[in-house]
């Protein structure tokens, strides 16, 4: 990942034409960028069309950006724009693959989220199939979109509460706040799903 | 909630972003409130699982950029379609002129012709080949001969001439004795022919519109059940269908519902918590 300093150059350059410089940010943020949108929707294929729109759009409007330091920001900014308008567009009805046992490979195996309000699914019987992280993938997706977002950008991106709030145009506390609400609400989903602590190893 | 320490705090202290004196604060409260402490704790173990969540390793593709939209001032003048096509036309033009030239094309119409020539200096001809018929090839021989070599040609064949019209007329005259051989039972045969032929000709016809008729009938009937076949189908489909989107729907609003009522309760808990702080801010201050 590229310094503070180098990143302000790069975007300088890539500011005033230079695509060899812009190429050189698409390579150190592609994969930052691309495992925001794979949290966020937990879909391969729909994560790289994010990465690449936002990319794209980057790359469209990196002269429109006053603050070179702000360049993470900004990108999450548009991130997050791109995954709201997904969310608009396809809601809820969107499948979330799950991980195979494995680890990290994604199976064709997959779960409609409707599915989770039937009575037929049972979170004890997918625990025992899935591993840990697919259980905690549907219990992220299940929370509200502004909590989701805040918490992966603390979470996974390591973003700081302030960089979190320049990016989502809220204030410190809003954004403490909403992780606070999220990880209460994913707390209480897993408590629904009976996965209790000792399972999920999260009272350790 | 304690009005000095709020969620706020205590999450920022989770995350290790508050500062040493915030820190003691939110620790001493935590020690109070056993809570409070649970739920942090809960927080904390939750932290760590989700950290089991791995990054995914992804290859970066090729990232079409589109540079025509940034390009501002000459450079997009350049960048224009409409001067790149006229460039892409002009270059073929002047490519074309090229190879003319190099293969010394000489192009002419006129006199309802097109001449082309393909070397450069050779004038073309004026005269050019206008649509005619096949040529003719003109033998020439002697009259004189012409004659001798067709009365060769007779007296050669004359005895074998002489000979066939002899058969000729001996295959006439048998065919004429065998004709009025004939004649008599020819004449009977084809009076009963024309006395039956109407009759059986009507039967026949008869025949022919009733096996129409019942054909027709049962195309009808088979048209028909197929066509009620068919709508039954469509019927089935759509009720399939409609009862389909009924399911779906009644999905989607519990789970419309559900999400609903999962946020308004969290909006409820914290509208209660500053509500609870005002109160608490109140009394504060009367006392």
């Amino acid at each position: 990942m590229l310094d503070r300093s180098n990143t302000s150059v790069l975007v300088d350059k890539a500011a005033n034409g230079d695509d060899g410089a812009f190429t050189k940010l698409v390579q150190a943020w592609y994969k930052r960028i691309y495992n925001f949108n794979y949290k966020y929707f937990f879909d391969h294929d729909l994560a790289m069309e994010m990465t690449q729109k936002t990319f794209i759009s980057a790359h469209r409007n990196i002269r429109k950006l006053k603050n070179r330091e702000r360049f993470s920001g900004w990108l999450y900014t548009i991130a997050v724009n791109y995954c709201r308008e997904e969310d608009r567009r396809h809601g809820k009805k969107r499948i979330i693959p799950i991980l195979s046992r494995s680890g990290g490979e994604i199976c064709h195996e997959s779960i409609d989220l409707q599915s989770h309000h039937n009575n037929a699914y049972d979170p004890e019987k997918s625990f025992q199939k899935d591993e840990l992280s697919g259980i905690l993938m549907k219990a992220l997706a299940k929370i509200p979109a502004e909590q989701k977002v805040v918490l992966i950008m603390k979470e996974y991106e390591g973003l700081k509460f302030k960089e979190i709030a320049e990016s989502l145009e809220i204030s410190e506390n809003t954004a403490k706040s909403r992780l606070y609400y999220g990880l209460k609400a994913l707390k209480k989903i897993l408590d629904e799903w009976k996965i209790n602590k000792e399972e999920i190893n999260y009272g350790s | 909630m304690d009005p000095k320490v709020n969620k706020e705090q205590i999450i920022a202290y989770l995350y290790g972003e508050s500062s040493e004196e915030e820190a003691q604060r939110v620790e001493a409260y935590l020690q109070k409130h056993p809570d409070a402490a649970a739920e942090f704790e809960a927080f904390t173990g939750l932290r760590k699982s989700l950290n089991k969540i791995p990054d995914v390793e992804v290859t970066q593709p090729v990232i079409m950029l589109d540079h025509g939209r940034r390009a501002n001032g000459p450079e997009a003048i350049f960048r224009s379609r409409f001067l790149q096509k006229a460039a892409a036309i002009a270059a073929v033009i002047i490519l074309g002129l090229l190879t003319a030239r190099l293969v010394g094309l000489n192009v002419r119409y006129g006199d309802q012709s097109l001449t082309v020539a393909f070397n450069e200096g050779e004038a073309i001809p004026t005269e050019t080949v206008k649509a005619s018929g096949p040529k003719t090839n003109k033998l020439s021989l002697n009259e004189d001969s012409m004659q001798q070599l067709q009365a060769s040609i007779n007296k050669f064949f004359a005895p074998e001439n002489q000979m066939a019209i002899q058969r000729l007329d001996s295959l006439e005259s048998t065919v004429k004795i065998l004709n009025k051989k004939m004649q008599h039972p020819v004449a009977k045969v084809s009076n009963k022919a024309t006395e039956t032929l109407p009759r059986d000709m009507e039967a026949l016809a008869r025949q022919i519109s009733q096996q129409n008729l019942q054909l027709f009938s049962e195309l009808l009937k088979a048209s028909q059940q197929q066509q009620e076949a068919y709508i039954k189908s469509l019927f089935s489909e759509f009720s399939h269908y409609i009862q389909t989107q009924r399911l779906e729907d009644l999905i989607e609003i519990e789970t419309t519902l559900k999400v609903l009522k999962q946020e308004s309760e969290l909006d409820k808990l914290e509208t209660d918590e500053v509500i609870a702080r005002l109160i608490q801010t109140v009394n504060d201050r009367d006392y």
